[in-house]
């Protein structure tokens, strides 16, 4: 019961983050590209293309966590969407770039990186949990089906 | 479906084939990738910013030629300290922080931009418009911003 209401929690966080953040990158694309192309880490061209596909990924993965049948494959795109981000932020932290990191669209503000990367981590850690193989979990009883008599 | 028989009451949607891990993900993705065809229709342009050049502080320091420093961190940073001469310019008061500009700028000296180190998108930003409103190019980033002057507190 407590698992259940733990993943039920943690279904509820993720989808919160990352649905608000896909529609927030989608309110504001423009600065979503700067956001990525700031970072250094790609050109204008690709920037622009991530732009494009991020905040639907994001939508896409926070929907999906409620989909029985997609909730895995959900869960390990959260994961890899959440160690992406984690890889830019320590990268951006390690360049002491002065940069917003854009996780939420555009911010006026620099984002302080450390408390955004730790926020990553506790994403990674939700997802890989909701993520795990269904032969972790401890699956219910189920009532024994009675054989008719024919 | 072919592994549960026929008469069996309990048969659940768990016990039917799942898709793999993989294929799950494959599919998210190619729903993502269809949804975001419908950026066109939403009329979503991509525009390359201007390039600025961006000065190094050895250079952005000559004493001989008239420089304009704009500061765009926060107010209280610039309170606190900053370039001597530099004007704040509040991002979201573009028209007062302009008139400030104006008072001190002309089309003889350039225009220095810092934010708070390397990369500030909010530098970037003000640069690209300062160049569009004042008509000149004689727009520059400082390189490392704030944290690249000497004495700079550090942050």
């Amino acid at each position: 019961m407590a698992t259940r209401i733990v993943t039920l929690i943690l279904r509820l966080c993720l989808t919160g983050v990352f649905g608000i953040a896909g529609f927030l990158k989608l309110n504001d694309p423009e600065n979503t590209l700067h956001a990525i192309y700031q970072f250094r880490l790609l050109p204008w061209d690709a920037s622009a293309l991530l732009a494009t596909h991020l905040p639907w990924i994001e939508l896409v993965a926070a929907v999906g966590l409620w989909i029985p049948r997609l909730r895995q494959g959900a869960a390990t795109l959260c994961a890899t969407l959440s160690l992406t981000f984690l890889a830019a932020l320590i990268s951006a932290l390690a360049r002491n770039l002065d940069i917003t990191c854009g996780c939420f669209g555009a911010s006026d503000t620099a984002t302080q990186l450390v408390p955004r990367i730790l926020m990553d981590f506790l994403l990674l850690g939700a997802s890989l949990w909701l993520g795990r193989s269904p032969r972790a979990r401890p699956r219910e009883q189920l009532p024994i089906a009675p054989h008719s008599a024919n | 479906m072919s592994g549960i028989p026929a008469n069996f009451p309990h048969a659940t949607p768990q016990d039917t084939p799942r898709l793999s891990r993989t294929n799950q993900v494959a599919l998210l993705l190619l729903a993502a990738a269809l949804l975001s065809a419908t950026n066109q229709f939403l009329g979503i342009r991509w525009r390359r910013p201007p390039e600025i050049a961006v000065l190094p502080l050895s250079e952005a320091q000559k004493q001989n030629v008239p420089t304009v420093w704009v500061d765009v961190r926060d107010a209280d940073r610039f309170e606190r300290e900053h370039v001597p001469g530099a004007v704040s310019f509040d991002e979201t008061r573009p028209d007062s922080s302009l008139r400030d500009l104006l008072r001190v700028w002309n089309t003889g000296k350039r225009i220095v931009v810092y934010g708070e180190g390397t990369g500030s998108q909010r530098a970037q930003r003000v640069a690209e418009q300062l160049k569009k409103d004042l008509n000149t190019r004689s727009v520059f980033l400082l390189e490392g911003g704030w944290a690249a002057w000497p004495h700079a507190s550090s942050h």
